[in-house]
């Protein structure tokens, strides 16, 4: 975790911090996109309602309190071989052999590496009002953008025709909270939005699905590590008591909500702690 | 070919202090009564971005747009077009996603290239004091040896796919390519022909407009006969003067035979601009957050 207070060299603003899939800077050669696998025996179609959102909303659903399912998983995974010398390895054998050096026991010519990714994020079914919740686990450490785009293309094209999306997401650059629909944007100039949900709104843009709306609060902090104030938090809980039907208990929604937030460490106070 | 029949193509490279962003932004604001929206690129390989539609102050409204009234969103690749100069311009918001851009100038740029029948690519670029090829490589090898009038900002180097003939068949052996032994990093100065008063000589092999110049003589497009790369020298800051001072060589960018394209001189900022840290305020304390 990179705090930029304490942090010596500031790294370029075009520079953004997410994994490093090939090292071979100077390759000429396309590489292959990620694969996206649902299970086949899903349609979106017959729910009333499929919520989208990242691993930090999760509170919002709490399992045992609404009785969530699992019904199967999103699987994604990449993977390509890439040739040539193997530079750029330094060793961390400190058996006498200093970090710069390249490890010896690894010292091979045009050695063939084969690199490989794969995620799973799993699908879950919310009895009380016959919805679908797709959370994806974002992390600016492990996951590259590539598969927040190809998994957001392959979900938009999904969506055409359902009967009720409703996206949630966070940006560190939005002032409050932004409700966005296909017709309507509430963001103003220099807001945007990022990471898979900014993929995920674009594309169902580009789609056209006319039946989505979001809901973007503001937060703080990269990627998978997202911060959001007690108020957020509030809002987006009184914001999904009218998504349940009548047989909820509202105050006991609210209050599992709020456990699940504090456990979670989402919260952003001094009472959550300083350190990660 | 006539210069009447010439059709430009305006690509910024994500760069240092994001400076061909920003003087994309002021050719695009400060002529945006002659520039309409053509359309949003599939931006796959870049990260993710929705926003708001831009507009400069000036115009109060989001004009640039006015060609898709349905248009609520703006996207990370985008294309103009403006008439009158035969030009069209990309805004590319974020970075290439890392290992995908070869799948990017190939499966994105190349296509535009063909649809729009480009004949001239302009790539804007910038460097400053932090990118290691190209500055501690310019310090050991002093290229500008007996040139006096050296601009220390503004280099341009011109590929000419015309005259250049069997190039992709011979690659690797016209490339010239020489290794710094310092960084073995490989770098050429074949490929582009910079012209005397610019600071920059050379490009490496792992800089995107040597991957773009690549893709471009290897995909056997017969519209193009021209690709000029238009470099800036900045440091990180504030690069909103850095742009302005880019952006003053928009004459250069489009088509330096034709004197109908006039200097822009009454440069608009778009709202996006408005304060450096956007509309939030710089935390002071822990309790306003441990991020910055």
């Amino acid at each position: 975790m990179l705090f930029k207070q304490w942090n010596e060299l500031s790294i370029p603003r075009h520079e953004l911090d997410y994994p490093i899939l090939t090292s071979k800077e100077e390759s000429l050669q396309s590489l292959p996109l990620p694969t996206v696998s649902i299970p086949i025996n899903l349609n979106l179609k017959d729910y009333d309602a499929v919520y989208i959102t990242t691993k930090l909303m999760n509170p919002l659903f709490p399992k045992k309190f609404l009785n969530i399912k699992e019904v199967g998983s999103i699987k994604m995974a990449l993977s390509f071989e890439e040739t040539g010398l193997n530079e750029g390895n330094y060793s961390w054998n400190f058996n006498e052999n200093f970090p710069e050096e390249f490890d010896p026991a690894s010292q091979e010519e045009n050695e063939e590496i084969k690199k490989s990714f794969s995620f799973e994020f799993p699908l879950f079914h919310i009895p009380n009002n016959n919805s679908l919740l797709i959370s994806i686990d974002e992390n600016f450490l492990k996951l590259s953008p590539i598969f927040d785009n190809v998994l957001a293309k392959e979900l938009a094209n999904l969506l055409v025709d359902c009967k009720y999306i409703f996206v949630i997401g966070t940006s560190d650059r939005v002032m409050d909270s932004k409700s966005i629909t296909c017709s309507v944007c509430n963001l103003n100039p220099p807001e945007f939005v990022s990471g898979f949900i900014g993929s995920l709104i674009s594309n169902l843009a580009i789609q056209p699905v006319s039946n989505f709306s979001s809901i973007i609060v503001p937060s703080e902090g990269p990627t998978g590590f997202e911060k959001i104030s007690l108020e957020t938090m509030n809002e987006l809980v009184h914001t999904f008591m009218d998504q349940w039907n009548n047989e909820i208990d509202t105050q006991k929604y609210y209050e599992e909500c709020n456990k699940y937030w504090r456990f979670d460490g989402s919260a952003m106070s001094t009472q959550s702690g300083l350190y990660i | 070919m006539s210069a009447n029949f010439k059709r430009t193509l305006i690509l910024p490279l994500i760069s240092t202090g994001n400076v061909p962003q920003l003087t994309t932004d002021l050719i695009l604001h400060s002529l945006s009564n002659e520039f309409r929206f053509v359309k949003s690129l599939d931006s796959t390989y870049v990260h993710p971005f929705v926003g708001a539609l831009d507009y400069s102050l000036h115009d109060g409204k989001p004009i640039l747009y006015e060609s898709d009234p349905n248009k609520r969103f703006s996207s990370a690749l985008e294309l103009f077009y403006n008439e009158s100069k035969n030009v069209y311009v990309i805004q590319q918001r974020t970075p290439i996603i890392q290992g995908y851009i070869n799948n990017f100038i190939k499966e994105i740029i190349i296509p535009v290239i063909k649809e729009f029948q480009i004949t001239d690519v302009t790539i804007l670029d910038s460097y400053g004091a932090l990118d290691e090829s190209i500055i501690s490589h310019k310090f050991n090898n002093n290229t500008n040896m007996g040139i006096t009038n050296v601009d220390p900002f503004y280099s341009v180097g011109i590929c000419n796919l015309e005259g250049i003939g069997s190039l992709s068949d011979e690659f690797d052996s016209i490339l010239n390519l020489k290794t710094d032994p310092n960084t073995a990093m490989h770098y050429t100065n074949s490929l582009l022909e910079f012209s005397k008063k610019s600071l920059l000589q050379e490009i490496s092999t792992d800089q995107q407009i040597f991957k773009i110049i690549f893709h471009l003589i290897n995909s056997q497009l017969g519209s193009l006969t021209k690709v000029k790369y238009c470099s800036f020298f900045v440091h990180e800051g504030d690069n909103s003067l850095d742009a302005k001072l880019f952006t003053s060589h928009f004459n250069d960018f489009v088509n330096p035979i034709d004197s109908t394209i006039v200097e822009i001189k009454d440069f608009k900022t778009p709202i996006s601009w408005k304060g450096v840290y956007g509309f939030n305020e710089v935390p002071t304390t822990l309790e306003e957050g441990i991020y910055i």
